[in-house]
C-alpha cells in the first residue's frame, strides 16, 4: 500500500486491496503514522468511500493541521535561538516533510534541534522556558554525532565516558563541515498561514540533502527502523534529489560501516517501497540486501502498534510491582531485544548475512550497566500513586518565561 | 459534531435604522426578519486556520479542539464579518452553489442553511459572541434541510465535524515529556519518567 504513495500522483497499480484487507490494516496504518499516506495512495479509489478510507481522510486532516502547529513551533523556535546569536539546524520532521508533495503526508513528532557543541549549553538554557508547555518539544543535540542515537543508547554507562573524551574533537569538526554545507529554507508550505512578528523566524535552517541522508539512514537503523514514515522520508529524498546531488558527499569521509549502513538504507527503500533511484556510481549500490533484513523490518513495522498497546497494559499494571517485573522485561525488553536491526547498529555492525545473535547478545551486554537504573525507576513508580498534574487540576505551565513565550505564540495566531 | 437546531431569541431591543454594510445600509427589512442582537463576527484569534479544496480545518488553540468545516459551512463562517447580516450572507451563497451546477435555492433556503451553519458555529466557538436566531429560524435540524432542499442538494447543508486534536506521538523516536511513560529508558528527557505522574520529565 505504501509503495510510492508519497508521490504527487501515486501509482494506481499499487493498490491491490480488498476493503476487508484494509479493515484487518488500518489500525496498524493509524498506529505506526502511516495513515495519511494510505490515504493519499487511496484518495482516488472506491476504498477513500469506505470507513476505512474515512478513518484515513480523518488521520490526513490531523496530520495537516499537525504541520501548521509544527511550523509555527519551528518559526518561534529558531526566532528564540537567533536572538541568542545561536543558529540551529533542524534535522529530520520538517526538515524531511518539506520534500513530499504535502506536509501532511508525514506525522509530526518533537523539532529534533543541532547547535554547535560549544554552544549546546547556552541553548538548552534559551530553551528551558518551553520545556512545560504543551507541544514545544525541543529535542537539541549537540553537534550531529549522536542523532538517531536513542537516549539509552548514548547512557550505556560502560563507554560514556570515554566515548566523551574520543567525541569532542570529532563532534566540533563535524559540526562545522556539515554546518558549512547546510541550506536555509523558507517555511512556504502555507505562506498565508504562517506567523509573522519578531517572535517568528520563517526560514529554517536544515543539511544538505546529502548529509540529511546519511543522518537519516543513521537514524533509521539506530531506532530499529520502526516506523514506516522514517524509511518513506528516506525514498522521499533520493527521488526529489537535484541533478547536482553529489553522492560523493554522501559517501565520502565516512568509516565503511557508515557507507554499509548507507547503501542498505537505499537498497531498503528501493525495495520495500518501490522508490526510484535513479542513476548512481557503483560504490552506492548494495549489492543484494541480506535476506533477513526487510522480514525484520516489516516485523517491526507490525510490531509499533502491539508493543505500543502493551507498554499501556504494563502501565495499568503499576500498581502489583510484582506483576510490574514480571511483565516488562518480558515484553518491551523482548520487544527491543529482539529487534537485530537495532542491535547491529547499536553495537556498530555491519548490515550483511551473518546471523545477528552475536550483535543481539552484545547490545544486551551494553544494556546490563542500566538495569539497576531501570529497576529503581520501577520501584519509585510502585511507590507514588498515579495521576497527573492536569487530572488534579494544577497548572501545566511550568516556569515564568512561558507565560511570555505562550502570550507572543497566540497573539500571532489569528 | 452536528447539533440538530438553533437556539431562539428570547428577547429583543430596538433596532438602529441602519447598520453599515461592505455593501452598503441594510434594509430595515432585513433587520426585522433576521431580529438578532449581534451581528455575527468570526473569530480569528487563538485558531489555525487551513484551506483545503472542499473543506477549512480549524485548530483552536486554546480549547484544544480542531474541527472541519464543509464548503457551505466555511462559506458561511467566512463572510461572518460582524457587519453582514444572515439574509446578505445568505444572498450571496447561490453564486458558489450555482457555480456547482446545485440547484439553486429559493432565499428562504439559503437562509435556513446559513442559520444551521451559524448555529454550529456558536457551538464551537467559532464566533466572537453567540447568534441568537429568530424564532422562524430556530428549529432547525439538518434533516429538515435535507429534506427541503432534495437529496441532489444535500451536499450544501453545512456540516461542521469535530476530529481529534493533532498529536505528535507517532513520529517521535522516543516519548515526548508528558507522555505515559513504562520505565525511564522510553522517555526522550535522560531524567526518564517522572514516578509521581508515571509522565516522561
Amino acid at each position: 500500500l505504501l509503495r510510492g504513495a508519497w508521490r504527487q500522483s501515486p501509482p494506481a497499480t499499487s493498490v491491490d486491496l480488498s476493503e476487508a484487507q484494509l479493515n484487518d490494516i488500518l489500525p496498524l496504518l493509524l498506529e505506526s503514522g502511516a495513515a495519511a499516506l494510505a490515504w493519499w495512495q487511496l484518495r482516488a479509489t472506491p476504498l477513500a468511500e469506505t470507513a476505512a478510507g474515512r478513518a484515513l481522510h480523518d488521520a490526513y486532516r490531523r496530520f495537516r493541521l499537525s504541520a501548521r502547529v509544527h511550523e509555527r513551533e519551528l518559526a518561534h523556535v529558531f526566532a528564540l535561538l537567533r536572538a541568542q546569536g545561536i543558529e540551529p539546524v533542524l534535522v529530520k520532521g520538517w526538515a524531511s516533510a518539506r520534500l513530499y508533495p504535502d506536509a501532511a503526508l508525514r506525522p509530526y513528532g518533537d523539532l529534533d534541534l543541532c547547535v554547535a557543541p560549544r554552544e549546546f549549553v547556552r541553548a538548552r538554557a534559551t530553551l528551558k522556558c518551553l520545556e512545560d508547555l504543551p507541544g514545544h518539544f525541543v529535542d537539541l543535540h549537540s553537534g550531529f554525532s549522536r542523532i538517531g542515537q536513542t537516549k539509552e543508547q548514548e547512557g550505556y554507562r560502560t563507554f560514556r565516558r570515554l566515548r566523551r573524551v574520543l567525541n569532542r574533537r570529532d563532534d566540533t569538526r563535524l559540526w562545522e563541515q556539515l554546518f558549512s554545507r547546510s541550506q536555509v529554507v523558507s517555511l512556504t508550505s502555507a505562506p498565508e498561514a504562517l506567523a509573522t512578528g519578531p517572535e517568528f523566524q520563517n526560514s529554517i535552517r536544515v543539511l544538505c540533502p546529502e548529509d540529511h541522508l546519511r543522518l537519516l539512514s543513521a537514524h533509521l537503523l539506530r531506532s530499529g527502523a520502526r516506523r514506516p514514515a522514517w524509511l518513506c522520508d528516506i525514498a522521499v529524498l533520493l527521488e526529489t534529489r537535484e541533478p547536482d546531488f553529489n553522492w560523493d558527499i554522501a559517501f565520502a569521509e565516512t568509516q565503511a560501516q557508515t557507507r554499509n549502513w548507507l547503501a542498505t538504507t537505499i537498497a531498503l527503500a528501493e525495495d520495500l517501497l518501490g522508490a526510484d533511484c535513479g542513476e548512481r556510481p557503483e560504490f552506492a549500490r548494495s549489492g543484494s540486501l541480506p535476506r533477513w533484513l526487510a522480514p525484520a523490518v516489516v516485523g517491526e513495522w507490525v510490531k509499533v502498534s502491539e508493543v505500543g498497546r502493551q507498554m499501556s497494559d504494563v502501565r495499568c499494571e503499576m500498581s502489583d510491582l510484582g506483576a510490574t517485573l514480571a511483565a516488562l522485561p518480558a515484553r518491551s525488553r523482548y520487544a527491543r531485544w529482539h529487534n537485530p536491526i537495532r542491535a547491529t547498529a547499536a553495537v556498530g555492525g555491519q548490515f550483511n548475512d551473518w546471523p545477528r545473535l552475536p550483535y543481539q547478545l552484545g547490545e544486551l551486554f551494553l544494556r546490563l550497566p542500566e538495569l539497576p537504573k531501570q529497576l529503581h525507576s520501577l520501584w519509585q513508580q510502585r511507590r507514588y500513586p498515579k495521576g497527573n498534574a492536569r487530572d488534579r487540576g494544577e497548572p501545566v505551565l511550568g516556569p515564568a518565561c512561558a507565560e511570555g513565550t505562550v502570550a507572543g505564540l497566540q497573539s500571532s495566531i489569528s | 459534531m452536528v447539533r440538530s437546531g438553533l437556539r431562539a431569541a428570547t428577547r429583543t431591543r430596538a433596532q438602529p435604522d441602519y447598520l453599515p454594510t461592505r455593501h452598503g445600509a441594510l434594509s430595515q427589512e432585513d433587520l426585522m426578519k433576521t431580529s438578532i442582537l449581534t451581528l455575527p463576527k468570526m473569530r480569528k484569534h487563538d485558531l489555525i486556520v487551513d484551506e483545503l479544496p472542499d473543506e477549512v480545518l480549524v485548530y483552536d488553540v486554546k480549547r484544544d479542539r480542531a474541527h472541519c468545516l464543509n464548503r457551505t459551512a466555511a462559506l458561511v463562517w467566512e463572510r461572518c464579518d460582524g457587519h453582514t447580516t444572515p439574509a446578505e450572507i445568505a444572498r450571496r451563497l447561490p453564486l458558489e452553489f450555482d457555480a456547482d451546477g446545485l440547484p439553486q435555492a429559493e432565499q428562504r433556503r439559503r437562509e435556513e442553511l446559513v442559520w444551521l451553519a451559524l448555529g454550529q458555529l456558536n457551538d464551537i466557538d467559532l464566533l466572537e459572541q453567540t447568534v441568537t436566531a429568530p424564532a422562524e429560524f430556530a428549529r432547525l435540524s439538518r434533516r429538515q434541510m435535507i429534506r427541503g432542499l432534495g437529496l441532489a442538494a444535500a451536499v450544501a447543508v453545512p456540516v461542521i465535524t469535530s476530529i481529534v486534536a493533532p498529536t505528535a506521538v507517532q513520529a517521535a523516536t522516543c516519548l515526548a515529556p508528558g507522555a505515559p511513560c513504562p520505565g525511564a529508558t522510553a522517555c526522550c528527557n535522560p531524567q526518564g519518567c517522572n514516578p509521581g505522574l508515571n509522565q516522561c520529565k
